[in-house]
């Protein structure tokens, strides 16, 4: 009785064909000196605690750096400035008072140059009403064209 | 019967670090090279591919090999590393145009009505998706016993198993390729 044949029996395998006999110890080679020169580029970007040190590091430098250098608008100004007399600056400052607000101007101004201000007073610097005479008051009032007779209680007071 | 040391020498040798790294490395090329190499060849059809493959399945040995715990036997898992880079190849491969180069891994004896009409080509595309959906314990015994012809004592040897489990192994991995070959056969000559 003839032995029942199964697919495998009509299939002859081809061997492949077989490399050379150095090929396996330069694939070796290959094989370490690619994944040396890997080595050497990989790990530090790998590891994100160093990466993201290293970003950190530059960011602080870069940020330090531009805090203190002035920027290319500001560089102009104080060039400008420079070029500009005292008396074309107070000129300009009485034509423009009104731009300037307290906090701006206060900016401007050191604590000593305040107190001095103080000490020293000019036709200008502001008197409280205890250096003011009954006849300094009365000339006021002349001087406005108002009649203290018509004042109220409450205004005199004022 | 085997010049090289068993995978546990090789792996305690790897375990020690420094330059015997390296020297576990070279041992297991020697040893498992070859195999890897006809078990990719034999889907690529190409040597050029094939070296490119078995690189990068090396690469990732080299990179894994501390970290292989010896939950199976070291060429399983070299195995399927390899079928793995090989798999991911040809679905890369599909988007390009591969160049076979080498001659169908088939030859058709006549007296099979089906097989007849069959071109080797053909034959082995089937096969080798037949293969693919093996288990992967199976379709490794399939490729030493059938491919490689090696005797039953040294496949033992490689994936730790006895060679009554093996025989067995091979056997139902027979008996379920040819069932897929049959069933695709048929409807190709419907």
């Amino acid at each position: 009785m003839e032995q029942k044949k199964d697919i495998f029996d009509f299939l002859k395998v081809n061997k492949t064909e077989a490399p050379a006999s150095d090929y396996f110890e330069n694939l070796v080679t290959n094989t370490l000196a690619a994944k040396k020169s890997k080595a050497i580029i990989i790990p530090l970007y790998k590891k994100p605690i160093v990466w993201l040190t290293a970003v950190a590091a530059v960011l602080i430098a870069v940020l330090i750096t531009n805090a203190f250098r002035p920027s290319d608008e500001e560089q102009h100004v104080l060039v400008a400035m420079n070029d500009l007399s005292k008396s074309e600056i107070n000129k300009y400052i009485e034509e423009n008072i009104d731009d300037f607000d307290t906090d701006l101007i206060s900016e401007f101004i050191s604590f000593e140059q305040i107190e001095d201000s103080n000490s020293v007073k000019t036709d200008n610097t502001p008197i409280t009403i205890d250096e003011l005479t009954d006849e300094d008051i009365l000339e006021y009032f002349n001087d406005e064209g108002i009649d203290i007779y018509e004042l109220s209680d409450d205004e005199i007071y004022i | 019967m085997n010049k090289y040391p068993e995978d546990q020498e090789i792996l305690s040798l790897n375990a020690q670090g420094g330059t015997h790294v390296e020297e576990a490395f070279r041992l297991i090329v020697a040893k498992f090279g070859e195999g890897l190499y006809h078990q990719i060849r034999r889907i690529t059809k190409n040597h050029e591919h094939t070296n490119d493959i078995l690189q990068n399945v090396l690469i990732k040995v080299f990179e894994n090999l501390s970290a292989f715990k010896g939950d199976s036997a070291l060429y399983t898992w070299l195995y399927r590393i390899a079928r793995n880079e090989t798999l991911n190849f040809l679905d890369k491969e599909k988007r390009r145009s591969g160049v076979d180069l080498d001659p169908a891994i088939f030859e058709i004896i006549a007296g099979h009505a089906t097989l007849d009409q069959m071109e080797p080509d053909k034959i082995s595309q089937l096969l080798e998706a037949a293969v693919n959906n093996l288990p992967e314990k199976q379709a490794l015994v399939f490729q030493l016993k059938y491919f490689e012809e090696l005797p039953y004592k040294e496949i033992a040897s490689r994936l730790h198993v006895t060679e009554g489990a093996l025989k067995a192994s091979f056997h139902i991995a027979k008996q379920k390729i040819e069932d897929y070959l049959v069933s695709h056969l048929n409807q190709s000559t419907i």
